[in-house]
């Protein structure tokens, strides 16, 4: 099939190609961020012993992780103010939604995490004579933050594909200005290859660095050290 | 003086230790011996109260342990900075270097700065020929390297009391003489050593007191010369030939 | 422990340095881009006009359709033939315009959610809009018109679009598809469903469909990019609809408030004025002015 592909498009746009690419970044950023600290305060509620706060605890992770991004997007956009009254912008809610479904499942894993870590490990940290919240400091943290790290690192990335879904409430990422720059110039295949190309090139080198830190000494499980 | 008094522990509807009864004093080196699976690792748990026990007492120095007291108590805590606990070698984080793992205790227990827990840990980590080791992490240790950390780990802590479980099952008899000659200053220093293992050689040698432990009770106990050279019960005299003979 | 202890209490101070760094962005970030959502929340069962006015302001959602509508990417400033009307009839009244971005998909529940007053667009009135929206009189009337590729197309007339087994693609909700589903019995029909008008067009490009119908304004400027496409019917329109603003069910005030400032626009002479800013590439039939015939294109 015959095409003539024409990418001056995505020179004269570049500059919002590129402004689209930072609030993509940015929204990663913060969604992964506060993601990661409520998934480590939810994790910890998922493990606790009491059960008023692990059974609800439990329940809210299992109902974040059914309801689909694009609903959960829509629904706080657009219902929010019509149950609420409350009318947030579209980059604070896509925020407020990829940080609860970022913290739903680093909960998760931070929780097998921290069932994976073998009993004796505690045992050696409290045979010291550590206290409960040393020993949760020394030992629980540390070790689940680097058993939880090559699986955050895999979350993180299908986070920054995901926020692609934010241009469903018109945040300007990305995708929701390549959709603008289609409405101006109709050249969908050069757009969406710079698209892509964009995301190969910021995802490429967050990989390799990822892949660095988990083999580091200050996330590997298992150093091997110089 | 660690005083157990007839403490009971089970698991489910299973009961592991059944009444035992000990006493470990300061200066003294005491061994726990027995087949694999007759509760002397947790015994040992229970002493230093990471495992609570289900009925009887232990006190040391003062410090009571009983069936309510929660491993995390404050006074569990406080006998664990009493009683040292060396555990077998696979049992480290193994994202800590070897330096880390010795001065953890004296650091973030003691509340030595890191200078200050060096020092204090410098002359144990020759003595037990681990200056060319310390930097390195568990994945570039051998067995027997581990065992000495673990060691040097508890011993640097300066304890009252020790808690050894089969530190030298995976040692040269070279490094296990080693070993034996720290165990042996260890308690010239006045401290109190338990040895839970498998050497009887040793025990026979270098203990003062002997305790034979059979499916969670003290079948057998004594002094550990008298005890181990004759045995009163036929099942501590198999236990003693078959160790011998696996030898 | 010398160099990992000291190494371990410099990553922690780097990591609550960091924390605090990011806190406080995101802190100055929130309070920006909320400063506008702490406006007062209009229900939107109520008609919108009171609020309007209280507000000095009408909340305008915009969907994209050059060149009724146009959202510079670098920029994002919004201009238009229905920006200027919208943004005369608010001067006439001495309101401002906000104005924020939807599409297609979502422009129904920019309304419906009292985000927004009304949707600025080229949005044609349609019986099955109209049971659910409200729109203003016209300001502009559209041809729906065809795209094929120029080498190898099964369509050169109206005639060959009733061809047995051409394959049709038009926009889920867009006029062309109701002419393609209720007049070309014997064709495949294919409904896309999406926001981007040029998505038949682009099924025309890569093969998967014979045809793509559309407003002439859309199939215009995407036959201008792309050379392998022609245009068909441009004189001789499949069908033709109106556009105008839309708004909710309901919302009668508004709605005259908004009809009365096209009528006064159009009777003043104000929009052909408007309109011809966009000669040459105004696609749409003007609204004519009540003693005047059709001024056609």
């Amino acid at each position: 099939m015959h095409y003539e592909w024409d990418f001056s498009v995505v020179w004269q746009f570049r500059g919002a190609l590129l402004s689209g690419l930072l609030t993509t970044l940015w929204l990663t950023l913060l969604s992964a961020f506060f993601g990661l600290v409520g998934g480590v305060a939810l994790a910890l509620c998922l493990t606790n012993r009491v059960a008023t706060i692990r059974i609800p605890a439990t329940l809210a992770v299992e109902l974040i992780r059914a309801i689909p991004l694009p609903v959960a997007l829509v629904y706080l956009y657009y219902v929010g103010p019509t149950l609420a009254g409350i009318t947030l912008p579209s980059f604070t809610t896509s925020v407020l939604v990829f940080s609860v479904n970022f913290a739903a499942f680093a909960a998760d894993v931070f929780r097998g995490s921290i069932a994976a870590i073998p009993r004796s490990h505690i045992d050696a940290a409290a045979a010291l004579g550590m206290s409960r919240l040393m020993v949760l400091r020394r030992v629980v943290f540390a070790e689940a933050i680097r058993r939880s790290f090559p699986a955050l690192n895999a979350l993180l990335v299908s986070l920054l594909k995901l926020t692609s879904l934010a241009a469903l409430i018109n945040t300007p990422e990305l995708v929701h200005v390549s959709g603008l720059i289609v409405s101006e110039r109709p050249r969908v295949f050069e757009v969406y290859t710079a698209m892509a190309a964009l995301y190969l090139a910021v995802i490429v080198p967050i990989v390799y660095l990822l892949r660095r830190l988990e083999r580091s000494r200050w996330f590997a499980l298992e150093p091997i050290g110089n | 003086m660690i005083q157990v008094t007839n403490v009971r522990k089970s698991f489910g509807s299973s009961e592991i230790l059944c009444g035992v009864t000990l006493v470990i004093q300061p200066g003294q080196l005491v061994g726990i011996i027995g087949r694999s699976g007759a509760g002397k690792s947790l015994l040992a748990r229970c002493i230093t109260g990471l495992d609570s026990i289900d009925s009887g007492s232990i006190e040391c120095d003062g410090l009571a342990l009983n069936p309510r007291t929660t491993r995390f108590a404050p006074e569990s805590v406080q006998v664990r900075k009493r009683v040292g606990m060396v555990f077998p070698p696979a049992v480290v984080a193994p994202y800590r270097t070897a330096l880390d793992l010795i001065l953890e205790g004296l650091v973030y227990v003691q509340g030595l700065s890191c200078a200050d827990a060096h020092s204090a840990a410098a002359p144990w980590i020759e003595r037990l020929g681990l200056s060319a080791h310390i930097l390195k992490y568990p994945r570039q240790l051998s067995t027997g390297q581990l065992a000495r950390v673990s060691l040097a780990r508890a011993v640097v802590m300066k304890p009252d009391y020790i808690l050894c479980d089969e530190i030298t099952a995976n040692l040269d008899p070279i490094l296990a003489g080693e070993v034996a000659d720290i165990i042996r200053q260890l308690v010239l220093d006045g401290i109190g050593v338990v040895l839970i293992t498998h050497q009887i050689a040793f025990v026979r040698r270098e203990a003062k007191y002997v305790y034979y432990l059979s499916n969670g009770c003290i079948a057998e106990q004594g002094e550990a010369a008298k005890v181990l050279a004759s045995p009163e019960t036929g099942d501590l005299e198999a236990f003693i030939t078959g160790v011998e003979r696996g030898r | 422990m010398n160099s990992s202890t000291n190494g371990r209490q410099a990553r922690v101070g780097m990591g609550i340095a960091i924390l605090a760094l990011l806190l406080s962005i995101f802190a100055l970030g929130a309070a920006w881009t909320t400063v506008h959502s702490s406006q007062e929340f209009q229900p939107a069962s109520q008609g919108s006009l009171k609020y309007i006015l209280n507000r000095g302001e009408i909340r305008a959602a915009v969907v994209p359709i050059p060149p009724l509508v146009s959202i510079d990417p670098n920029t994002k400033e919004v201009s238009g033939y229905a920006v200027d009307l919208l943004n005369a009839i608010a001067s006439q009244a001495k309101l401002r315009v906000t104005y924020s971005v939807a599409d297609w998909g979502n422009m129904g529940t920019e309304l419906t959610s009292g985000r927004s007053d009304v949707i600025c667009s080229g949005v044609f009135l349609t019986v099955d809009r109209a049971k659910e929206f409200a729109f203003s009189m016209p300001y502009s009337y559209w041809g729906i018109v065809a795209v094929v590729r120029k080498e190898g197309g099964l369509v050169s007339n109206k005639a060959d679009l009733y061809k047995p087994g051409l394959r049709v693609a038009a926009l889920v909700g867009e006029a062309g598809l109701d002419f393609a589903k209720h007049t070309l019995q014997k064709a495949i029909v294919m409904p896309m469903s999406g926001s981007d008008l040029t998505q038949p067009m682009s099924e025309v490009l890569a093969g998967r469909a014979d045809v793509a119908f559309g407003d002439l304004a859309t199939c215009k400027r995407f036959v201008a990019e792309h050379s392998e496409v022609q245009l068909l019917f441009e004189g001789n329109p499949l069908n033709v609809f109106s556009a105008g603003f839309m708004l909710r069910q309901g919302d009668e005030a508004f709605r005259q408030f908004l009809d009365i400032g096209l009528q006064q626009l159009n009777l003043s002479g104000e929009m052909e004025r408007l309109e011809a800013k966009y000669e040459p590439q105004k696609s749409w039939l003007s609204t004519p002015r009540p003693w005047q015939a059709s001024t056609g294109r």
